[in-house]
C-alpha cells in the first residue's frame, strides 16, 4: 500500500535508507578510502567545498562517499554540517595579489608579466577516452613521476607574485572608477547570519554566488553570452592557487596566517558607459573555493550581468539570479514535491470539481 | 527543571544527544531565532525575515518548522510531529526522529497532551490551548506570489497595505469561474492589517486560526521568513459579501474506520474501478474516536 | 475661490546639480540643461492653479517637459522641489476615507500610502498608451474594478453594477466586461482607461495624449466622450496635448511648456489666437 499506511510507515522509511546503503556496498570492490576520494578526484571535492559552504577537504570527501557520488546531497550534507559549527570570527580580507599560484592565464593580452602559466588544466587536452587508465597501478605511477621529473633540470622559479592585469588597465585609467561602491574594508555583511533582501549590496551577491551551485550558475551565465544579455566578456585574469587565511590577534591587534585554502579567481572585462558618456572597462568578479574554473567564471560574468543598469534579460535580474543558484534549496524544493500532498490535493479536487458543478448548472439553465 | 539541570542530571546520560549541542543549533542560532519569534508574535502576520541555517533535513521539507521547534523545545516538552494530519507519514517521522535524537524529549500521538506540535499542512482536529504551541511548515510564506514574483516588489506592498492585485485575482477568479478556486494555502488578513499565507492548510482549517487560544508559529526555511498568530488574534480569509468564503464540501461523506462526519476526510480510490473509501486525515483523533465508540 | 490644484515651483531635475543650477536654470535659455554640470532639467519652476470644473490644457513638442508634469502630479515620478495642494472635499467615494488628507498639506510630502489612497480616490489618470494604464490580461470589467477594491469595495454584485455602468458612459458595450482589454481596439482600450479612472468620482482627470496614434475619427469619438464626460460630472480636468486642435477642443485656459518652462499661460483662444511668445508664435503658426 502507499506510504503512508496506518502503521508501519516508520519501518518503511528505515528500509529505504538501509536499502540505499545496500545499493552503494553490494559490490565486490573493496571500499573506498576517504583519502582515495581526497586524492584522486580533487575537483570533485573542491566542487563540494565550493558548494557545501565549508573548506574541509577530508569531510567533503566523506560527504561524497556518503551520498554515493550525488553532487548536490554531498554538498547537502557538508552544508548541513556547516549549521553546527559556531562563528568563532572573520578572517582579515586577503588581497588577491598574494595568492601561492599554481596557474594564471590572461585571454585580454598575448603576454604578460610573470608569462601565462598554464598550470594543471585539462583544456588543451584532447578528450579522448584513457583506457589504459583502468590498468592503473602503483608502478605505473611511479614510472610516470619518474619520466616526468627525469629531465627537469634548472627551472626557473616562479615569481612570488604576479602583478594584476586589472591594475595594468586602472593605471591607464581604462577602467570604470568604483571606489565609491567598495564595501567598507572593515567587514562584510556575511550571508549566512541573515537572509537576503533585495537590492542586494555586492559583497552579499558575491557571497551568494560564491555558495552557488555551479550548473545552475553556468546555466544562467550561459545564457548571457550567448546573447541573453550583454556582457561580452574577456577573460582579464584566471587565477589559481593557495591564498593565505589571516586573522587578528584579539590582544595584540598583530596579523597571523593560520593557513591557505585553494581557490580559483576569475576577473572578467566588459564594456560600460560612464555617466559621462565616455567607454570603459568595467570588472565582473567570481571567487570560490578550490579549483573550479566554470564556477569562477560564471560568477564573474553574473556579477557584471546583475549590475546592468536596464535588466532586460533574466541574467541581468539581481533577484532572479541570486534567489535561484543555491543547489541546496533548489534540490530541497525539487524533491519536496515527492512528499505526501494529498490534503492540498483534496482541496484542489474539491474546488474543481465545485466549480465544474457550478458550470454544469448554469450551462443547465440555459438549456 | 531547566537546560542546566537537564545537562547534568541522569535523563541527559539516558538520552545522550551525542557530539551536537542540545537541540542541534548552537545557541546563537537558537537567540536569534528566538528574537525573531517575539517579534513575528509582536507583528501578527507580518514575515520576519531570519538567517535560516541548514539541517540534515532537505530544504522544502520541514527546515523551517524544524529551526522553531528546535529553538523553542525544551527537555521537559512533548512532542507530537504530522504531516498530512498523520503520525506516521514519512516525513513525520523523520522529522520526529531527528528532534528525539537531539534532545532527547518524548514523542506523542494525542494532540491533547503535546506541548508542541509540528505540522506540515494541516491543523489537528481537537482545539488546542493556552499551553500550547502549533509550528507549521511553509513552503511559500509569501499570500502574494500568486501575483507578483519579485519579493522586492512584495515586501513594498506590504508595507504600504496595497493589495488590490490580490483582491483582483480574486474577482477575476469569480468572473471566470463563479466561484473562488483556491484551494489550500487561501490567503487570510490577521489583525485587520497583513494578509498572510496560512502555509498549504485545506480551508477546512482556517476557521480554527481565528481567536484561538494557542499560538501559531510559522517558519519557511528555504524563503526564511518567520511569521506568527499571537492567541485571540482576528484572522478572516479573504471573501466578498455575496462570496463568502467556504470549506471543502465533502458531500455527506463518512469515515470508514470511526464514521465521522466532522472531520477533514482523506479520499482514498480501492480499486480499479475507481470505488472510493474515506478516512479521517486526522489519523490520531480518528484512532481516539473509534476507539472511544467501542468502548 | 481656492482653486482645485494649485502647483508651486514643480521642478524635476536629472543629475547632481552644481552651484550654478540649484537655484534652478539660469534665465531664459535655449536648452533645459544645466551648461555647467550637464544636469538636465525636465521640469523647471512649473506653478500654475487649476479651478473646480475647469478644463486647463498644456501643450509643447516632445521634451517640454509636459509628460514629465503630469507623471509628478501623478506621483509616478520623485519630485526635485516643488508643492502640491489639493483644497476640495472630495467626491462621495471619499468623504469618509481617513487616508485622504485635510486640506493645506503639501501633497508630495505624503507617506507612500497615503498617496496611493489620495491617488485612488481623488483623481485618475489616462495613458496615451494604454499598456501604461491598463492590465492587459484582466478583464475590462476587472481593470474598474481594482480600484474599486482599494477603496475597500467587497460586494462583487455591486462591483460590477458600478463598472456595467462606467462601461456604458465610455460607451463600450457592456457584454465585453469580461473580456481582456487587449483583445480591444485602441480607441476602446482609451475608453476603458477613462472608466477606470472615473471609478471612484474623483475630482480631477489627468489626460496624458490621450488621442495621439488614434484614428482621426476615433480620435473624434474619444474627444466628444471626455466633453460629454465633463459636461455631466463637472470634473476637472488637466489635458496634456502636443496637438492643437485637441487644446482648442477641449480646453478653456492653455499652459505653454518648453524646455521644462512654461512660457506662456492664458484662455485658450486668446493664446491660439493671439500668442506673446516667440515659441507659441511659432508653434500656432506651424499648425496644418
Amino acid at each position: 500500500m502507499a506510504y503512508v499506511a496506518v502503521k508501519g510507515g516508520r519501518v518503511a522509511i528505515e528500509n529505504a535508507a538501509k536499502f540505499l546503503e545496500h545499493e552503494r556496498i553490494k559490490g565486490r570492490s573493496a571500499p573506498l578510502g576517504v583519502d582515495q576520494i581526497k586524492d584522486q578526484l580533487p575537483l570533485l571535492v573542491d566542487r563540494i567545498m565550493g558548494e557545501g559552504s565549508l573548506y574541509a577537504p577530508d569531510l567533503a570527501a566523506l560527504a561524497v562517499k556518503q551520498a554515493s557520488g550525488d553532487l548536490l546531497e554531498a554538498s547537502f550534507i557538508l552544508r548541513a554540517y556547516r549549521t553546527t559549527q559556531t562563528r568563532l570570527g572573520y578572517s582579515v580580507p586577503a588581497a588577491a595579489g598574494e595568492m601561492r599560484i599554481i596557474r594564471r592565464i590572461s585571454a585580454a593580452f598575448k603576454d604578460i608579466p610573470g608569462g601565462q602559466v598554464l598550470g594543471p588544466t585539462p583544456d588543451y587536452t584532447l578528450r579522448l577516452m584513457d583506457f589504459g587508465l583502468a590498468d592503473d597501478s602503483r608502478t605505473k605511477r611511479r614510472e610516470f613521476l619518474h619520466s616526468v621529473f627525469k629531465d627537469i633540470c634548472d627551472s626557473e622559479d616562479l615569481p612570488e607574485t604576479f602583478p594584476k592585469i586589472v591594475e595594468m588597465l586602472r593605471t591607464e585609467n581604462l577602467l570604470e572608477d568604483r571606489t565609491e561602491r567598495h564595501v567598507g574594508a572593515v567587514k562584510a555583511n556575511d550571508l549566512t547570519r541573515g537572509s537576503i533582501t533585495f537590492p542586494a549590496s555586492r559583497d552579499v551577491a558575491l557571497q551568494s554566488m560564491a555558495r552557488g551551485e555551479t550548473g545552475g550558475l553556468l546555466l544562467l551565465a550561459y545564457s548571457n553570452m550567448r546573447g541573453y544579455g550583454n556582457v561580452h566578456p574577456t577573460v582579464g585574469e584566471l587565477r589559481v592557487g593557495f591564498l593565505p587565511v589571516k586573522v587578528r590577534h584579539p590582544y595584540t591587534g598583530d596579523e597571523h596566517t593560520i593557513g591557505e585554502v585553494k581557490a580559483t579567481e576569475a576577473e572578467i572585462i566588459s564594456h560600460a558607459m560612464t555617466p559621462e558618456g565616455t567607454p570603459k572597462f568595467t570588472l565582473g568578479y567570481g571567487l570560490c573555493f578550490g579549483h573550479n574554473e566554470i564556477k569562477a567564471i560564471s560568477m564573474a560574468v553574473l556579477d557584471r550581468a546583475i549590475q546592468t543598469e536596464e535588466p532586460e534579460a533574466p541574467s541581468e535580474d539581481q533577484e532572479f539570479v541570486l534567489s535561484h543558484v543555491d543547489g541546496i534549496e533548489s534540490m530541497g524544493f525539487c524533491n519536496h514535491f515527492k512528499l505526501p500532498h494529498y490534503v492540498t490535493f483534496q482541496s484542489s479536487l474539491d474546488r474543481t470539481r465545485k466549480t465544474q458543478e457550478v458550470w454544469d448548472e448554469s450551462e443547465a439553465v440555459v438549456d | 527543571m531547566n537546560l542546566k539541570q537537564w545537562l547534568t542530571s541522569d535523563l541527559h546520560a539516558e538520552r545522550a544527544t551525542g557530539k551536537y549541542s542540545f537541540a542541534f543549533l548552537d545557541e546563537g542560532t537558537k537567540r536569534e531565532i528566538r528574537r525573531k519569534i517575539l517579534k513575528a508574535i509582536a507583528i501578527p502576520g507580518y514575515q520576519v525575515p531570519f538567517g535560516s541555517r541548514e539541517l540534515p533535513i532537505a530544504r522544502g521539507w520541514g527546515t523551517g518548522g524544524l529551526q522553531i521547534t528546535l529553538t523553542i523545545i525544551g527537555p521537559r516538552d512533548i512532542l507530537k510531529v504530522i504531516d498530512q494530519g498523520s503520525d506516521d507519514s514519512v516525513n513525520a517521522v523523520n522529522i520526529s526522529t531527528f528532534v528525539t535524537r537531539v534532545t532527547g524529549v518524548t514523542l506523542t500521538t494525542d494532540t491533547t497532551e503535546a506541548s508542541i506540535i509540528q505540522t506540515r499542512h494541516r491543523i489537528p482536529e481537537e482545539p488546542m490551548n493556552e499551553d500550547q504551541v502549533l509550528v507549521l511548515q511553509v513552503p511559500i510564506p509569501e499570500a502574494l506570489r500568486t501575483v507578483e514574483p519579485s519579493e522586492e516588489e512584495t515586501r513594498r506592498m506590504h508595507a504600504e497595505a496595497d493589495y488590490s492585485a490580490l483582491w483582483l485575482y480574486l474577482y477575476e477568479d469569480i468572473i471566470r469561474y463563479r466561484e473562488i478556486s483556491i484551494g489550500a494555502r487561501y490567503p487570510v488578513t490577521v489583525n485587520h492589517r497583513y494578509i498572510m499565507d496560512p502555509s498549504p492548510i485545506p480551508r477546512w482549517d482556517i476557521p480554527k486560526l481565528h481567536r484561538a487560544k494557542n499560538l501559531f508559529l510559522f517558519c519557511a526555511g528555504r524563503e526564511k521568513r518567520i511569521y506568527a498568530i499571537p492567541p485571540h488574534t482576528d484572522v478572516r480569509p479573504l471573501e466578498f459579501q455575496d462570496y463568502p468564503f467556504r470549506v471543502e464540501d465533502f458531500k455527506g461523506a463518512v469515515c470508514c474506520r470511526c464514521g465521522s462526519t466532522a472531520t477533514y476526510l482523506d479520499e482514498i480510490i480501492e480499486d480499479e474501478t475507481g470505488a472510493r473509501i474515506y478516512l479521517c486525515s486526522d489519523t490520531a483523533y480518528c484512532a481516539k474516536t473509534a476507539e472511544e465508540q467501542r468502548a | 475661490m481656492k482653486p482645485l490644484l494649485r502647483v508651486k515651483n514643480l521642478t524635476k531635475k536629472y543629475g547632481e546639480g552644481c552651484p550654478a543650477c540649484t537655484a534652478g536654470l539660469p534665465g531664459e535659455q535655449e536648452s533645459n540643461i544645466c551648461q555647467t554640470c550637464g544636469t538636465v532639467f525636465a521640469c523647471s519652476g512649473v506653478s500654475f492653479d487649476l479651478l473646480a470644473g475647469e478644463v486647463l490644457g498644456i501643450v509643447g513638442e516632445s521634451g517640454s517637459g509636459k509628460s514629465t508634469l503630469i507623471k509628478l502630479l501623478n506621483f509616478d515620478l520623485p519630485q526635485s522641489q516643488g508643492e502640491l495642494y489639493l483644497s476640495c472635499k472630495g467626491g462621495p467615494q471619499s468623504a469618509s476615507h481617513p487616508a485622504v488628507p485635510v486640506n493645506g498639506d503639501n501633497l508630495f510630502t505624503l507617506s507612500a500610502y497615503q498617496k496611493r489612497q489620495l491617488k485612488n480616490f481623488l483623481w485618475g489618470i489616462v495613458y496615451q498608451s494604454p499598456h501604461l494604464g491598463l492590465k492587459m490580461n484582466v478583464s475590462a470589467g476587472g481593470n474598474i474594478a481594482e480600484r474599486l477594491l482599494m477603496a475597500g469595495w467587497r460586494n462583487v454584485g455591486k462591483i460590477r453594477e458600478r463598472a456595467s455602468m462606467l462601461l456604458a458612459k465610455t460607451e463600450i458595450p457592456v457584454s465585453r466586461m469580461d473580456e481582456p482589454p487587449k483583445n480591444f481596439s485602441g480607441g476602446m482600450q482609451q475608453r476603458v482607461q477613462i472608466a477606470r479612472a472615473l471609478s471612484n468620482e474623483p475630482v480631477l482627470l489627468l489626460l496624458d495624449e490621450v488621442t495621439t496614434g488614434l484614428d482621426v475619427s476615433v480620435q473624434a469619438c474619444v474627444l466628444d466622450l471626455i466633453r460629454k464626460l465633463h459636461r455631466e460630472l463637472g470634473i476637472s480636468m488637466l489635458v496634456v496635448s502636443h496637438d492643437l486642435s485637441v487644446i482648442r477642443l477641449l480646453t478653456t485656459r492653455t499652459l505653454v511648456m518648453r524646455h521644462g518652462r512654461v512660457v506662456e499661460s492664458g484662455l485658450t483662444d486668446q493664446v491660439l489666437e493671439d500668442p506673446q511668445h516667440p515659441y507659441t508664435q511659432l508653434l500656432v503658426s506651424s499648425a496644418l
